[in-house]
């Protein structure tokens, strides 16, 4: 299959996945829980009217369609544009930049959950606060396995790297050695928020807690693997001049980011099986 | 093993750690040499200053209840249970109770005893 039309299909992936599915999986899940949860009876969950979370939803739908809209654009545009047979017309950045567009809705709602939850703790006018008399351990949450093997990629990344630049330390290197440990810590700062920090919902279970920590950490340790994967591929396809390749690589790497984070979350916490009871009136 | 406690009961914050602590200990749901959170940890969950916990932690430590092993973490004492039992304010009180009723019986006056007192207690300080 020609790698011009591997990567159409590719990117029709990447529309599809980043500004279709995972989205309407997304707005079915806060549908649910408006219909099955409704403020009436589930007063906490709402800290603002429920005009608000479904003004919300509304944007969401609406960005959601505006980029959509663009990637089909995008694909047109290229494909009108290209000759398939000459791989330079294509622009290497297209499914970086397009794919970061495509993350600014997930991020929106990250946000607005985020001032949700500060709602939630302000209106908490319970005296009562309970902790568990246990350490919060990280083995307890990840395989350490797991995280040797993201220790270990990380390692191999860099030797990778200065192998490839035949063992001198350019300034490219810095920046890619400098910007995939610089991701690095941002994921242990994540994880150690998980593990020691402060509830960020208020009248969240136990249970829940220690489900929704064990799902962040592993997600963090994937994804810092899959970045030094994505880093060696970036250096292969550079160093060999693999032009088509490299845009199939960049879109092939937001869909992975995308499967590990927003996919994980809608495989692994059924909006049935989390415990809305603690958001009732009556709750304590 | 959950701990409660109450921000706006009378009793301090720190008490009502300490005093929930030995209670599960007295009760067995820790167990000698169980890990207990760090002080960070339950500060945060209990969303207390950390120093409120600090300060819990010294005085179980203090009573023998835990026992802090640095970068290991913390961990109830092997011999907890006992311990829990003594209460050193009760003993303190009993104590100065039965010394100042033999001052007493020695013909000393309540101003003679507070100044001895405060004097014993300052060169404790120096």
């Amino acid at each position: 299959m020609p790698t011009s039309v591997l990567f159409y299909l590719i990117f029709i992936s990447q529309i599809w996945l980043l500004s279709y599915f995972y989205p309407r999986k997304i707005l079915d899940r806060i549908r649910f829980v408006i219909k099955n949860h409704p403020p009436q009876e589930y007063p906490k969950l709402y800290p603002e009217s429920l005009d608000k979370v479904q003004r919300v939803q509304q944007i969401y739908k609406f960005l959601n369609y505006i980029i959509l809209a663009i990637g089909i654009w995008l694909l047109v545009d290229l494909g009108m544009l290209s000759n398939a047979n000459n791989h330079d017309n294509f622009n290497e950045g297209i499914p970086l930049m397009y794919g970061m567009v495509q993350f600014i809705p997930m991020m929106m709602l990250e946000v607005l959950g985020y001032k949700q939850f500060k709602l939630m703790k302000q209106k908490d006018t319970r005296t009562n606060r309970k902790a568990e008399l246990q350490p919060r351990r990280l083995f307890a949450y990840v395989s350490p396995y797991l995280i040797f093997s993201a220790v270990v990629m990380y390692i191999f990344l860099i030797a990778f790297e200065l192998y490839m630049t035949q063992y001198t330390v350019t300034f490219d290197f810095m920046i890619k050695i400098g910007s995939v440990s610089l991701a690095n810590l941002l994921f242990i700062g994540i994880t150690l928020f998980n593990l020691y920090g402060k509830k960020l919902d208020p009248y969240q279970a136990t249970n829940e807690r220690v489900k929704q920590t064990k799902f962040a950490i592993r997600s963090m340790v994937f994804i810092s693997m899959f970045v030094s994967l994505f880093m060696m591929a970036q250096t292969l396809v550079n160093t060999y001049e693999l032009g088509t390749v490299e845009i199939i690589i960049n879109s092939l790497y937001f869909q992975v980011l995308a499967i590990f984070s927003i996919g994980r979350i809608i495989k692994n916490f059924k909006i049935e099986d989390i415990d809305f009871d603690v958001y009732k009136a009556e709750s304590s | 093993m959950e701990i409660i406690i109450d921000i706006e009961d009378p009793m301090p914050l720190f008490t009502q750690l300490v005093e929930q602590i030995k209670q599960a200990v007295i009760n067995e749901q820790i167990k000698p040499n169980d890990a207990l959170p760090s002080i960070r940890q339950l500060a945060n969950d209990l969303e207390i200053n950390s120093k409120t916990v600090s300060k819990a932690y010294r005085l179980l430590e203090r009573d023998n209840v835990i026992q802090a092993k640095g970068y290991r973490g913390t961990f109830v004492h092997p011999e907890a249970k006992s311990n829990c039992d003594f209460d050193l304010n009760n003993w303190l009180a009993t104590q100065l109770e039965a010394t100042i009723s033999t001052l007493k019986q020695a013909g000393a006056t309540d101003s003679e005893i507070r100044i001895a007192f405060t004097n014993a207690m300052n060169q404790y300080k120096s």
